[in-house]
């Protein structure tokens, strides 16, 4: 069973002012299975955002359907087992790391022994447990990058959904995200991520879609990529001619 | 280093100036508000609905304002325009307008009017609205029959007003007699003395009450003088025709001075007054 | 589950609220005035206890009205312009746990302040009384409290407008806007009809257009004037327990009508 299934869907915004129409996503399928690590690269403002929006459902597709384990992002119910990362998070400023864990663990409505126990494993592995304690407001980028991870992690869903993970992190730290996002995996979790950084893409994902002007120009299985990555031929030289913005 | 010290410098003398100017200020401001004195109010169909859910405390403020200004005037110890009595008039109507039950305004305005403006009627005006909200409340009424009997003389008025506050809760059982008395004493200060030392009693302000009691005591300076003035009567057949027959003949030691400044003298009907009209001279 | 949820997202509203660092200013601000009362006092003839209660409730509500105003917008507004709402969403929560969840965080917040306020200010009260208890004849504790009670309805309904507002606004600062000119309007509109309904404004206002439209926004806006029992407080006139059931029931629908409306429209709302 698919865990996320994007059927046509199509997204316009209309400008406030002018009424002008601007196509954001266009015509996009896609199905994501279990235990599968799909990234979505492309270049900013190609609908990568817009997608996963939608799939959280902050915005409504104009046209096609999204389905979340079998429910669609209008039934809070879609969300029950869901991480979500967004992209530059921001949190509550006066809130300590660790309270705002609690509060996912209970809003997913985890029982306080275990949440307490999970928040205590995951900030150890991020590296934040000696800061646990610390307002929000005081933590630097990568910081709260990595609070953030935590956030869609701690209370161990099934799907975990990634808007730019890497972003803001040290080395060390993208270098503990590629591991969490590769244990989930070995645990048969989905997870559908989305990257500016090919690199990470091409080490961990299953499958990559390349998005373009808000469509889907094509999808690659790490088989693929395998065999047309040699020498001269990376995921980045493929990325540039599937965009045609290869000169 | 040279550069912040020079800053440090620069600062206190600023600060110096400030200082000064801030000093200079005070007096002009002091001349400028003598001259424009706060002699308005805004109406009530704008201070209302201005003071939003807060009219209890903007008619607190505006109390506090009219009494210091009022106070002001007192303690320059001059006889006050009667200009300043509709103003007050007006300003504690606005202010009744904001709180229709804050008792100390009817009572400030009432005690001021009378004592100092002789405008019973204003006062008695203001009495009237606060006896529309205050239903139960004796004093409301009592003050009002005072008004009447004293400064009006008019017994009738007086009379039905205390009968009315005699029938309301909590008042003094003395006042269904009260009426009977006060027109029995009209021509005297014993009715006064009498309602000035109820207000003292009641009253905290220790500036006001010292007010009053300098009022009480030329009262009943003038009271005793009056009675030595009828013992004299008694005495020698005719009344004295200056309050200096009295010590002549030995009826009192000698004629205290009036705390307001004034000069005790007897009138040519026989009653004793003073020439600060409890005014401070 | 699902209260347990809600109670999560009320914690954490409150948690964010409590932690503001203009709460210390607000609440600073009406201690002193409290304390000030005790001396302001003194400069008064006899009603010494309606002065009193006069400061105290006064200090209350403007503590109130400052919280809603400032840390209630923030607490709303700014979680969606500033997307830390996405953390709340990306949980099983749907647009209309999320407006009851912070609705509730917010009056958790402004309870836990009033009821903080209210304690101080009975024993600036209770100091005074016993200071000059001569004074105090008329007071009653039972009117106080239902001052505040009464003042807290208020910001029951106060709040749900706010909620409504930024629902419907992209901007913290309109919701600002729209919130105080409601209050404002809500505090003044009864003035304005009795007003309107006297003899001397008929000849003014000859149309009857005019009327209608005040007949009519009469009805939308909420009527906040009936919150306010500061002056019958402070004369320790006796308000009935039915007047208060009538406000406690007016504040409850009014503001469940402003939550409902505000959970439809943000159900249609677009987060990008």
């Amino acid at each position: 069973m698919q865990k996320i299934l994007i059927k046509n869907v199509s997204k316009e915004y209309i400008s406030d002012f002018k009424r002008k129409r601007k196509t954001a996503v266009d015509n996009v399928s896609l199905s994501i299975e279990k235990a599968e690590i799909f990234g979505i690269i492309g270049v900013n403002g190609a609908g990568k955002s817009t997608i996963i929006k939608m799939i959280m459902g902050f915005i409504k597709p104009h046209s096609g359907q999204i389905f979340v384990s079998g429910k669609t992002p209008l039934d809070p119910d879609s969300r029950r087992n869901l991480g979500y990362l967004p992209e530059n998070p921001y949190f509550y400023d006066n809130l300590t790391a660790r309270e705002l864990l609690m509060f996912s663990c209970q809003a997913s409505g985890l029982d306080k022994k275990t949440s307490i126990r999970r928040i205590e494993i995951l900030l150890k592995k991020v590296g934040l447990f000696a800061e646990q304690n610390q307002k929000l407001r005081t933590f630097s980028k990568g910081m709260t990058q990595r609070a953030g991870i935590c956030f869609a992690l701690v209370h161990d869903p099934d799907i975990i959904i990634l808007d730019e993970p890497m972003s803001g992190l040290d080395p060390l730290g993208r270098k503990i995200v590629i591991d969490l996002i590769c244990d989930l995996k070995q645990r048969g979790k989905t997870v559908l991520f989305c990257s500016h950084i090919l690199n990470d893409v091409e080490r961990i994902c299953d499958r990559v879609g390349i998005m373009d002007g808000g469509s889907l120009k094509r999808v690659y299985t790490k088989e693929e990529i395998f065999k047309s990555v040699d020498a001269e031929n990376n995921l980045e030289e493929i990325f540039l001619k599937i965009i045609g913005r290869n000169q | 280093m040279k550069r912040q010290f020079i800053l440090v410098l620069f600062l206190f003398v600023s600060i110096f100036f400030c200082f000064m100017f801030q000093k200079n200020l005070i007096e002009k401001r002091e001349i400028f508000l003598k001259e424009n004195y706060a002699g308005y109010i805004l109406p009530s169909k704008i201070t209302g609905p201005a003071s939003l859910e807060f009219s209890g405390i903007v008619a607190d403020f505006l109390f506090l304002k009219i009494t210091t200004f009022f106070g002001g005037e007192f303690n320059q110890n001059e006889p006050i325009d009667n200009k300043y009595a509709q103003f007050l008039y007006e300003s504690m109507n606005i202010l009744t307008d904001l709180d229709p039950w804050f008792w100390d305004a009817y009572l400030m305005a009432d005690m001021i009017l009378t004592w100092d403006f002789g405008k019973i009627d204003l006062a008695n005006k203001l009495l009237l609205k606060a006896m529309a909200h205050r239903k139960e409340d004796f004093k409301v009424p009592y003050y009002i029959g005072f008004n009447y009997f004293y400064f009006l003389k008019d017994n009738l008025n007086g009379a039905r007003y205390l009968m009315q506050a005699a029938r309301l809760p909590k008042a003094p059982g003395y006042l269904s007699s009260l009426a009977t008395r006060l027109s029995m004493y009209q021509n005297q200060y014993r009715p006064a003395i009498m309602f000035l030392n109820d207000i003292i009693k009641s009253t905290q302000n220790p500036e006001l009450r010292k007010q009053f009691e300098i009022r009480l005591k030329t009262l009943m300076i003038m009271d005793r003088l009056e009675k030595k003035v009828h013992e004299f009567k008694k005495r020698f057949g005719t009344f004295p025709d200056r309050l200096s027959d009295l010590t002549d003949k030995g009826l009192v030691k000698l004629i205290p001075d009036d705390p307001y400044g004034g000069k005790f003298i007897l009138l040519e009907n026989k009653r004793v007054y003073t020439t600060s009209k409890m005014i401070y001279k | 589950m699902m209260t347990r949820k809600l109670f999560a997202l009320t914690i954490l509203t409150f948690k964010e609220g409590v932690r503001d660092r203009a709460l210390f200013g607000i609440g600073l601000f009406s201690l002193l005035l409290m304390a000030g009362s005790i001396v302001v006092v003194s400069m008064f003839m006899r009603e010494l206890h309606k002065v009193t209660v006069d400061i105290n409730l006064s200090a209350i509500t403007f503590a109130g009205l400052l919280l809603s105003f400032f840390v209630s917008i923030n607490l709303m507004s700014k979680d969606i312009d500033r997307y830390t709402i996405y953390s709340v969403l990306s949980k099983p929560f749907s647009r209309s746990q999320y407006i009851w969840g912070k609705y509730l965080g917010i009056m958790l917040l402004i309870v836990t302040a009033m009821g903080i306020l209210t304690f101080c200010s009975s024993l600036a009260i209770w100091f005074t009384k016993s200071q000059y208890s001569l004074y105090f004849q008329g007071f009653s504790w039972m009117e106080f409290y239902k001052a505040v009670y009464a003042e807290l309805l208020m910001f029951f309904l106060l709040n749900a407008l706010i909620v409504f507002f930024s629902t419907i606004t992209t901007s913290s600062f309109i919701t600002l806007l729209f919130s105080i000119s409601t209050y404002i309007a809500g505090q003044t509109i009864e003035e304005v009809v009795l007003f309107l309904k006297t003899k001397h404004a008929a000849e003014i206002f000859m149309s009857e257009g005019i009327n209608t439209i005040i007949g009519i926004v009469q009805y939308i806006l909420p009527n906040l004037s009936v919150f306010d029992l500061k002056l019958q407080s402070a004369h320790a006139i006796t308000i009935s327990w039915d007047y208060l059931a009538a406000v406690t029931g007016y504040s409850i629908v009014y503001s469940i009508v402003l939550l409902i409306m505000a959970s439809l429209i943000f159900n249609k709302r677009e987060l990008r």
